[in-house]
């Protein structure tokens, strides 16, 4: 069901689940719209511009392979205010990460994935 | 409202308990079955008599091994141990053990069973961290967090605490209110984890951030432990041999707070002691604001000035919390407001507590929580 999610990545582009019937963007993805419920659910191109909603800064993980500190945020799309992206804030320094921050997308190669990443707004500084 | 067909209509009637150990080789299945015989005799009742049984055999950490009896118990295996030969209703449930009460409740209610053992045993793995991610790939909703490195419940539940600093221009100073008072509450829990040590100001204070801005006493200490309740009819309960704390109300938080008040016919202000999940401390937070004892936003300020201590006008987690205890998801909780409207609960009794909410779940409105209210039988 994600696939065309990281797919689109490969080709750094962000896209997001959108409901056909109603319009409602959701994310991560689900069968159904959870809005209307409709099954006809697309992926469509976004901005990728967006603004911090939340974030914390990591100062152990659970995961290996990844050194503490680092942030993990959540940022809202333009597109759709109240939904989520989790992601972390490249180009930054991690004491610089504010709520309300503007950001953009930005492509990070990992091995043989390429994730969607949040920066700081050239335009917004 | 009309009458809630439930109210007052069961009790708990026996409590089991086990110690909290930080790591050990005994299995889990051993700390099950000690806390359930205990509940069962405390209860004045025989295995053979207990003919109904829910409990929680998932695990819920990355690190388990899934091994029934081991780091997990179930239904199949608990009823076996403790000789439950009998059994008129069975079953295993993955959500919190409020949940599970509340499934007792309603199996008593229709007439399914007469005696049901609630029993819940959580397991910390030795050898490994809590929840470590150790896969080699992240299928579901964790290839949009792994990725990123956030793993475990602890960062999410960061984010909130942000977001709740943020929007009501609170401290994280101010958890020390709830963080310090639990601490202080666990020195008279002979099973808490953290007895002998309380917690000072400075040294909540000084402690290492784990998730920015959580710190490390912010977040419950995962144990091995078992911890079990009988229930059965409010009826039936008059012949067994404590006074019974009896089930006044169940609700959901996905329901507006005022619910589990007017199904127990019980107003805020007669409420004299309140158990509110831990699992992170800002979650006393949420709860306080859900079930209306404050407003929005103003719990890091209701929490201040000895209103949540022992001998204050809300005592709170009185057996030190998830905090103070350890982790038991919302046990723990539940065995303590049993212990107090039962008045079992020796010098952590709140005197003239005659009903007490049991909240168990993040108590975010919209989320999975299921709150009790238990009254003085």
């Amino acid at each position: 069901m994600s696939g065309p999610f990281w797919e689109a990545a490969r080709q750094h582009r962000l896209v997001l689940q959108r409901c056909d019937g109603c319009g409602t963007y959701q994310f991560p993805p689900l069968p159904v719209c959870r809005t209307c419920h409709a099954t006809d659910v697309a992926w469509v191109d976004v901005s990728g511009r967006g603004t911090v909603f939340t974030f914390t800064v990591m100062h152990d993980t659970l995961i290996p392979g990844l050194e503490p500190p680092y942030v993990v945020a959540l940022v809202a799309p333009e597109e759709a205010p109240a939904m989520r992206i989790t992601t972390n804030i490249l180009e930054c320094p991690v004491a610089a990460v504010r709520i309300g921050m503007p950001v953009e997308v930005c492509f990070q190669e990992v091995g043989e994935v390429t994730l969607p990443q949040f920066r700081p707004r050239g335009d917004a500084q | 409202m009309a009458d809630w067909a439930l109210r007052d209509r069961t009790a708990i009637v026996g409590v089991g308990y086990t110690d909290m150990v930080r790591h050990t080789d005994r299995p889990l299945g051993s700390f099950a079955a000690e806390a359930g015989l205990q509940a069962i005799r405390d209860a004045g009742l025989q295995p053979e008599d207990v003919d109904g049984y829910i409990g929680s055999p998932s695990a819920p950490n990355r690190t388990a091994q899934h091994v029934d009896g081991i780091d997990e118990v179930s239904a199949e295996y608990a009823t076996r141990v403790l000789g439950l030969r009998d059994l008129a209703w069975v079953s295993d449930q993955r959500g919190l053990p409020s949940s599970a009460v509340a499934a007792a409740v309603q199996a008593l209610h229709a007439g399914l069973c007469r005696y049901v053992l609630v029993l819940r045993a959580m397991y910390n793995p030795s050898g490994v961290r809590y929840s470590e991610f150790r896969s080699a790939g992240a299928p579901g909703g964790d290839q949009f967090t792994i990725p990123y490195g956030l793993g475990g419940a602890g960062g999410r539940h960061a984010h909130w605490l942000r977001r709740y600093l943020h929007d009501y221009g609170a401290q994280r100073e101010s958890l020390y209110a709830v963080v310090g008072t639990e601490r202080a509450h666990a020195q008279q829990n002979p099973i808490a984890y953290w007895r002998g040590k309380p917690l000072s100001r400075v040294d909540y204070l000084n402690a290492r951030y784990i998730y920015e801005p959580m710190c490390l006493f912010d977040i419950d200490i995962p144990v091995n432990a078992g911890g079990a309740l009988v229930l059965t009819t409010a009826e039936r309960a008059r012949d067994l041999p404590h006074r019974p704390a009896l089930v006044s109300a169940i609700a959901a938080s996905s329901q507006p707070g005022d619910l589990l008040f007017e199904r127990a016919e019980v107003e805020r202000k007669d409420i004299g002691v309140a158990m509110l999940y831990d699992g992170y401390a800002h979650f006393v937070y949420y709860w306080l604001e859900h079930l209306g004892f404050c407003g929005p936003g103003e719990a890091h300020q209701f929490v201040q000035g000895g209103r949540i201590t022992h001998g204050g006008a809300l005592p709170l987690n009185t057996f030190g919390g998830s905090l103070g205890e350890g982790r038991l998801h919302g046990f723990g909780h539940l065995r303590e407001g049993a212990m107090q409207m039962m008045g079992r609960a020796g010098e952590r009794q709140v005197l003239g507590a005659r009903h007490c909410v049991v909240a168990v779940g993040v108590g975010i409105p919209g989320t999975f929580g299921v709150p009790l209210l238990l009254s003085a039988g």
